[in-house]
């Protein structure tokens, strides 16, 4: 016990201090990054972006083969720009909701890490105030 | 050099516990309970809460971080890990078990480690219970140096490439120390290997066991999935109709399954999808070796490359063939409307689980429209065949075979059965939560027969199937350990053979077979004692290797019980002549008749030889192959590798396992040779004969010397001698007058002096006493059915047969 309780300024120095401001941040910094990682596979905002102007559900009509038919050219043509607007649509709510849930999760982490940074602080204020 | 030291309260896992118990300890847990007790009172009183919540957040964030920098700190390896003090590699665990308790001691280490979680896995793996381990050693426990144990644990730890000497390490210490703990392992039948083995897998199952959050980023990605990469594929309403998708079910499958086997396939099977030409697999393997786990391992892989990668995903669907071919009229449209959609709408992979069926539909528009998917780029057909019906059905298509990159799935190896099998022993108990144990013995004994028993599937599926109704069974008997008694009924439920322990009776059984045997068979006990030895090695699994239960060969003139011995022994080792397999292999003289061994060549003939086709069947069986001299030597080299290893895989590819197999070859090679012999050198001893008789044989070029080497034994049957033959006559006159007994109720008196006669007439120097059978028959019966002509009787009169009767019926037969 009293070897023990000896070593703990040792621990507070050497292993808990380096800890709690070099190795734990870093922590959840990568925390940070993995959720963020998962949330972009989940909502693929790569992909999107990627395929932001392409059809909805691949739904796509050909053109004819004969270009004077201009009615059938321009109903092709409406057609297709009808289904990558509807892709777009859907698209663009994908990424809003993907950027709202990635700011939350900014909100989340810099609160806990800006919290973590400033307990040991907090401590010695109220300490302070305490015994003053 | 300084001796280290072995101080439990100098490690840094004491110095943890300390700080712990005095941070967040009973004690600490009180003050803080108090303090809040105060200031909720307070705010009661004055209706404001802020100070409360504000310290009662400061103290859970506070326990929060001690948590944290306890786990991260003080449990697992300390990086300045003080090799001068021993103590300092004990995992907290023990150290918490031991700590306050004074000085370090054996006694408290031992102590220790049976209370700690994981020393319950090897425990369980032993197959014993802890209360009586802990009584069998307790006495041992003082003359073992603490300091020395601690050294030769940490050797040990090093050796099982653990870094911490953790629980199942010192159990392990201890019970590799000799004494009354080898006795405990010999009682457990644990060899100090298989020890070293089950510490390992202690480590692998905290790891199998070790529960992922359900708040951690994989499964947030495994609940949700990819949201909007299906947004580019279109509808595919006539594919979804026949098909069933297992793209996300894979995921899951693949991690509760804990580990892959057959990484190499799977290797080349990822290299084969990521190129950009054709993607077709074909993966070819027998029941059970794990065709479809390894698609779906296959799956995983690429599911995590686009993962990582951005690409769109790949569905795997499964194709409901046996729907498409039987339950539409227009099969072929069907399938060429719901690939047409997959081949339109994006990257697929359609699964076939038995290509055969389509080979074999009467339809032929069927596999064009499959062939022509089968080109392909934008769809991968993945589909399975056993190795019979690759050969039988796609091999012989040319075109269509020739669209598929073949992998074949060969049965896991013991090794890597072995870990499935642990992998499943330790799902299955999480998953009943049940408090049924498997050890390791009855693991590897479920492994061992499975391989030998269970010829018809391949591992490990075999073997997983027995286990799980191993443990079924020793629930149902509400045991806490699956014994080997249960995976012996599991395998005899599976394998239709009785492999269960050898009992009182079938012991006895087996030490009387000798006698057994020397009632039937006369004058040839030298052959009797061989066999009644390999069958005894057979029967306790002393024999268990890669070849058949026992090989021999008989050589002898004609007549004198070599195939008699065949017909007895399969009647009393298998229960009946129905699993006798006879081969005339004067049948097999030339040097095509080989093919009526391997099977034919062509890949649309009918396939499978009698001999692989019967043994398949009646895989405990004894095959006798009659006058294996008049074979072709061809045909003899085949036995060599059935001789030698004990299967044989024929021209389809398929293997016949042998090793349930009692072998007999006769020959009549050398009779002259044993008949002047013995008649020239009567004094000389047996092994000088029968050194004779095999250089002869071997120098007329009857049989190569690697041919007869490979039988267990060679064993002569010598001519009969004048007494033989009439314990012979007596015998079968015995067998005969009791079967007409039997069957018409008459009791058959026969005069001693007829046996006589019977003896003259029935025996030859030529053909020994295969003409004794006939000429009874012809005195008895046929004197009996004139008698019964002649004269009034019914069930139950005696009859008697003087010799002067039966000459005077001779006689006028003539």
């Amino acid at each position: 016990m009293i070897h023990a309780i000896l070593s703990f300024p040792g621990i507070l120095l050497l292993s808990f201090l380096p800890w709690y401001y070099g190795e734990y941040p870093v922590r959840i910094f990568r925390q940070y990054i993995a959720y963020a990682k998962a949330f972009l596979e989940i909502i693929s905002i790569v992909f999107l972006i990627k395929t932001f102007l392409s059809p909805w559900k691949s739904i796509v009509d050909e053109y004819p083969k004969n270009l004077t038919n201009i009615g059938e050219i321009a109903q092709v043509f409406t057609l297709n720009c009808t289904t990558r607007i509807i892709g777009m649509i859907f698209r663009t709510v994908a990424l809003s909701v993907a950027i709202i849930l990635h700011a939350a999760l900014i909100v989340l982490f810099t609160v806990y890490l800006v919290l973590w940074l400033s307990y040991p602080g907090i401590l010695i204020v109220l300490a302070y105030l305490s015994f003053s | 050099m300084t001796v280290p030291k072995c101080d439990i309260r100098q490690t840094k896992a004491n110095t943890g516990l300390v700080l712990h118990n005095i941070l967040a300890g009973k004690l600490s847990i009180v003050v803080y309970l108090s303090l809040l007790i105060a200031l909720l009172k307070t705010a009661v009183e004055s209706g404001d809460y802020t100070i409360f919540s504000f310290v009662a957040g400061l103290i859970l964030f506070g326990l929060h971080i001690e948590t944290i920098f306890m786990k991260e700190k003080f449990s697992g390896i300390d990086e300045q890990i003080e090799e001068s003090n021993l103590a300092s590699y004990l995992s907290t665990e023990i150290v918490r078990h031991i700590h306050g308790k004074g000085n370090l001691t054996t006694n408290k280490l031992f102590n220790a480690s049976l209370k700690s979680i994981r020393s319950s896995f090897v425990i369980n793996m032993l197959g014993i219970e802890k209360s009586s381990m802990a009584k069998k050693v307790k006495s041992s426990l003082q003359n073992i140096d603490a300091q020395s144990f601690l050294k030769d644990a940490l050797a040990h730890a090093k050796d099982l490439g653990i870094e911490t000497i953790t629980a199942p390490v010192i159990l392990s210490t201890f019970l590799r120390s000799g004494g009354v703990f080898k006795e405990l392992l010999n009682e457990c039948d644990i060899s100090i290997n298989d020890l070293d083995e089950i510490v390992q897998w202690e480590v692998f199952s905290r790891r199998v066991n070790a529960s992922e959050s359900t708040l951690s980023p994989e499964s947030f990605v495994r609940a949700f999935g990819s949201f909007g990469r299906g947004w580019v594929q279109g509808y595919t309403s006539e594919l979804d109709r026949v098909t069933d998708e297992i793209s996300g079910s894979v995921q899951w499958r693949s991690k509760k399954r804990g580990l892959m086997i057959h990484k190499k396939k799977i290797e080349s099977a990822v290299h084969i999808l990521s190129r950009s030409g054709q993607k077709n697999m074909l993966f070819v393997g027998d029941k059970d070796v794990g065709k479809e786990t390894l698609i779906e391992n296959i799956g995983t892989l690429l599911r995590k490359d686009e993962m990582e990668n951005g690409k769109e995903l790949t569905r795997l669907l499964v194709l409901r063939t046996e729907e498409i071919l039987s339950g539409y009229k227009h099969p072929d449209r069907v399938l060429l409307r719901a690939l047409s959609k997959a081949e339109k709408a994006g990257k697929f992979v359609i699964i076939i689980k038995d290509i055969s069926l389509f080979m074999q539909s009467s339809d032929s528009n069927v596999r064009t429209v499959l062939s022509k998917f089968l080109q392909s780029k934008s769809i991968g057909v993945f589909a399975v065949a056993s190795a019979d019906s690759y050969h039988k059905y796609v091999k012989g298509n040319s075109a269509f075979d020739s669209q598929f990159e073949k992998i074949y799935v060969e049965a896991a190896s013991g090794k890597e059965a072995l870990s499935t099998l642990m992998v499943r022993s330790i799902q299955l108990q999480k998953e009943k939560g049940k408090n049924t144990y498997i050890t390791f013995r009855a693991l590897k004994m479920l492994l061992r027969l499975t391989e030998r028993y269970m010829t018809n599937a391949g591992l490990p599926g075999s073997a997983i199937s027995v286990l799980e109704d191993a443990i079924l069974t020793a629930n149902n008997e509400k045991q806490k350990y699956v014994l080997e008694s249960h995976i012996r009924k599991a395998i005899s439920l599976k394998a239709r053979v009785d492999v269960e322990d050898v009992s009182t009776d079938e012991k006895q059984k087996l030490l009387q077979l000798k006698e057994t045997l020397s009632t039937s068979i006369i004058g040839q006990d030298e052959s009797i004692d061989a066999l009644v030895g390999a069958l005894k090695r057979a029967k306790m699994d002393i024999n268990a290797g890669n070849r058949p239960l026992g090989t021999f060969l008989f050589l002898g003139p004609t007549g004198v019980g070599k195939t008699h011995t065949a017909k007895i022994l399969s009647n009393e080792y298998f229960g009946g002549e129905e699993s006798l397999i006879r081969v005339d292999m004067n049948e097999y003289g030339t040097e095509e008749s080989v093919y009526g061994i391997i099977g034919d060549t062509n890949p649309s003939g009918s396939g499978q030889s009698y001999l692989t086709k019967r043994v398949q069947d009646h895989p405990f069986s004894l095959l006798l192959l009659d006058e294996i001299e008049k074979a072709h030597p061809a045909v003899l080299n085949v036995f060599l590798q059935i001789l030698d290893e004990g299967h044989l895989t024929d021209n389809k590819g398929k293997k016949t396992d042998f090793r349930n197999t009692i072998i007999i070859a006769t020959s009549n090679a050398g009779a002259l040779f044993i008949r002047d012999f013995i008649a020239k050198n009567s004094n000389k001893k047996k092994d000088e004969f029968k050194k004779s008789l095999v250089d002869t044989i071997i120098k007329d070029r009857t049989f190569s010397p690697e041919f007869i080497n490979r039988f267990d034994e060679v064993l002569l049957y010598y001519p009969l001698n004048i007494h033989d033959t009439i314990s012979i006559a007596l015998l079968m006159l015995d067998g005969i007058v009791t079967e007409i007994a039997e069957k018409k109720g008459f009791n058959i008196r026969v005069e001693e002096d007829i046996v006589a006669e019977i003896v003259k007439r029935g025996y030859s120097v030529e053909f020994g006493a295969r003409e004794m059978r006939r000429v009874i028959v012809d005195i008895i019966e046929n004197y009996l059915a004139d008698y019964l002509l002649q004269n009034k009787a019914k069930r139950g009169d005696t009859i008697k047969i003087s010799l002067k009767e039966v000459k005077d019926y001779l006689k006028s037969k003539e």
